[in-house]
């Protein structure tokens, strides 16, 4: 047996992955629905992503806004141990607050300095019913949610594509809209999977050049999809 | 009298290890240039393994210049004025063994076609880091350009000579392919007032970023530091590679190059007293 190896102890860097959900009222019935479903089936494809890129541990939380604003997930969970527990909707959409109680997480602590890339995801219907502007650009004063890949997926027409450009702020990245089920899964599967592998390794990369993190995202290929509009 | 040991290890996500690492000492062993570079592996940076081997060999050049006309013995007025010039000369050969590089091999139709932007600013491939250290029995002088690490050991504590940059998070980083990157340089010049360091430790961040915290990964220094005064060079010559396959496979997973220089102790062999150069 060799001598013991120099250092402490080794880890792998920590990829943050974390949805931001709509659940106010006018997401009840169909839509709620789907995206449990299609959080919930994407898991084990992303835990077969989170197995191939042994050098990062993919952490799991969720923030959902409607009648309250709060961590539905609040512990980052490992992807291994990512079970989805069903959202409900009901109240408005307060998504400043949602970008607030973001923000607060992705300061140098609780974050480290040698962590990947987050991966932050917005999904939702409808438009902010509080102070969205002011809150982003407060969320956009921490570094890390600078070099996120920020994602925005709407469900249906009446989302306020404005609001889900700006999070995303990337002129690359445009917000995917789902109009039924099969596309939210596909999108949902996506962000969870090529995204995050995309992510798990990311090259260095010159300091400036980036304009949302250093991950080049590939959109997904949606011409097999059903076309129907139900949302 | 210094001794030296040296190791690289390929990340198994990368196809080429674009990091680089050189090092001279001198025939007394009294005085060593050490240089590592991390080419940055993008899809932009598709030569960057040549980069960074420029980066090396022109801080070699540069510091052994230097040392020979003893330019930093006797600093009257100051190292702070005497380092800009040395990053603008470091940026401009390096600029400049680019420029002939590209000349004599020009971009293949697939380079070409890689991104419109390093096809109008090709120096974008070739982008690298730079670390590297001039030491003699007088002064050390530290320099960094972007990412990795400068550890050095004495009475059994570590130290940063230059501090980490706080901006550089998400595997962004300053680069020699920048029209600017002179202006990115941090250095730190050192008279020896006493004891030299026991170890100094350049690594490419790939080391770093295999530990979960600063403290964890700064006990490689001190473990490194420990084992030399106990077991002697040789010992870390037999496992250095192994030991960093290690720390790369269930750390990082990146490219992984580090160069210890330690401070001889009194019962190590210093081998051949001939001056040597290593990539």
């Amino acid at each position: 047996m060799g001598t013991k190896r120099p250092g402490g102890v080794l880890s792998n860097r920590p990829l943050h992955f974390i949805w931001i959900l709509d659940v106010s009222g006018s997401m009840d019935g169909d839509k709620i629905q789907s995206l449990n479903y299609a959080i919930r089936n994407s898991i084990p494809a992303m835990k077969s992503v989170a197995d191939e890129n042994p050098n990062a541990e993919v952490l799991v939380r969720c923030i959902t806004f409607g009648d309250e604003v709060k961590w539905h997930i609040g512990t980052a969970v490992k992807v291994a141990d990512f079970e989805w527990q069903d959202v409900q909707a009901g109240g408005m959409t307060p998504m400043g607050k949602a970008m607030n109680l973001l923000a607060d997480q992705l300061k140098i602590p609780p974050m480290t300095d040698r962590a990947l890339p987050p991966v932050l995801v917005l999904i939702t219907d409808g438009q902010p019913t509080d102070d969205f502007a002011t809150a982003y650009q407060s969320l956009m004063q921490e570094s890390w949610a600078k070099k996120a890949v920020r994602l925005g997926i709407a469900m249906g027409d009446d989302a306020d594509s404005s609001v889900i450009e700006k999070f995303i702020g990337n002129k690359e990245i445009k917000p995917l809209v789902a109009h039924n089920s099969d596309q939210l899964v596909n999108f949902i599967k996506w962000a969870s999977t090529a995204v995050v592998k995309a992510a798990s390794s990311p090259a260095s990369q010159l300091k400036g050049e980036l304009v949302t993190g250093n991950v080049p995202v590939i959109m997904p290929d949606t011409s097999d999809l059903s076309q129907d509009v139900v949302w | 009298m210094w001794q030296i040991v040296s190791e690289s290890v390929k990340s198994a996500n990368h196809p080429l290890n674009q990091d680089a690492r050189k090092y001279f000492i001198s025939k007394d062993k009294e005085q060593v240039i050490i240089a590592v570079a991390d080419g940055h592996g993008s899809k932009k940076c598709f030569r960057s393994d040549i980069g960074s081997k420029f980066a090396v060999d022109v801080l070699l050049k540069i510091f052994s210049k230097h040392l020979l006309r003893k330019t930093f013995d006797n600093l009257q007025s100051g190292f702070s004025g005497m380092s800009q010039d040395l990053a603008k000369a470091i940026h401009q050969q390096w600029l400049e063994k680019v420029t002939t590089h590209l000349e004599r091999n020009p971009f293949t139709p697939e380079e070409e076609l890689v991104d419109p932007k390093v096809l109008k600013n090709q120096k974008i491939s070739y982008g690298t880091t730079l670390l590297g250290a001039l030491i003699t029995p007088n002064y050390i002088i530290y320099l960094q350009l972007g990412d990795g690490d400068i550890l050095v050991v004495s009475d059994n504590a570590v130290m940063r000579p230059i501090p980490k940059d706080e901006n550089l998070i998400a595997n962004e980083t300053y680069s020699l392919c920048d029209s600017e990157a002179f202006a990115f340089f941090k250095f730190h010049y050192q008279p020896i007032i006493g004891q030299l360091p026991d170890l100094i430790m350049l690594s490419t961040d790939g080391y770093s970023n295999s530990f979960p915290d600063e403290n964890e990964f700064q006990k490689t220094a001190l473990d490194y530091n420990n084992l030399y005064k106990k077991e002697g060079l040789d010992l870390i010559r037999k496992n250095i590679t192994e030991w960093l396959t290690e720390t790369t496979v269930n750390g990082s997973g990146d490219d992984l190059t580090t160069i210890l220089v330690f401070k001889a102790i009194d019962n190590e062999p210093t081998t051949k007293r001939e001056a040597s150069i290593t990539d």
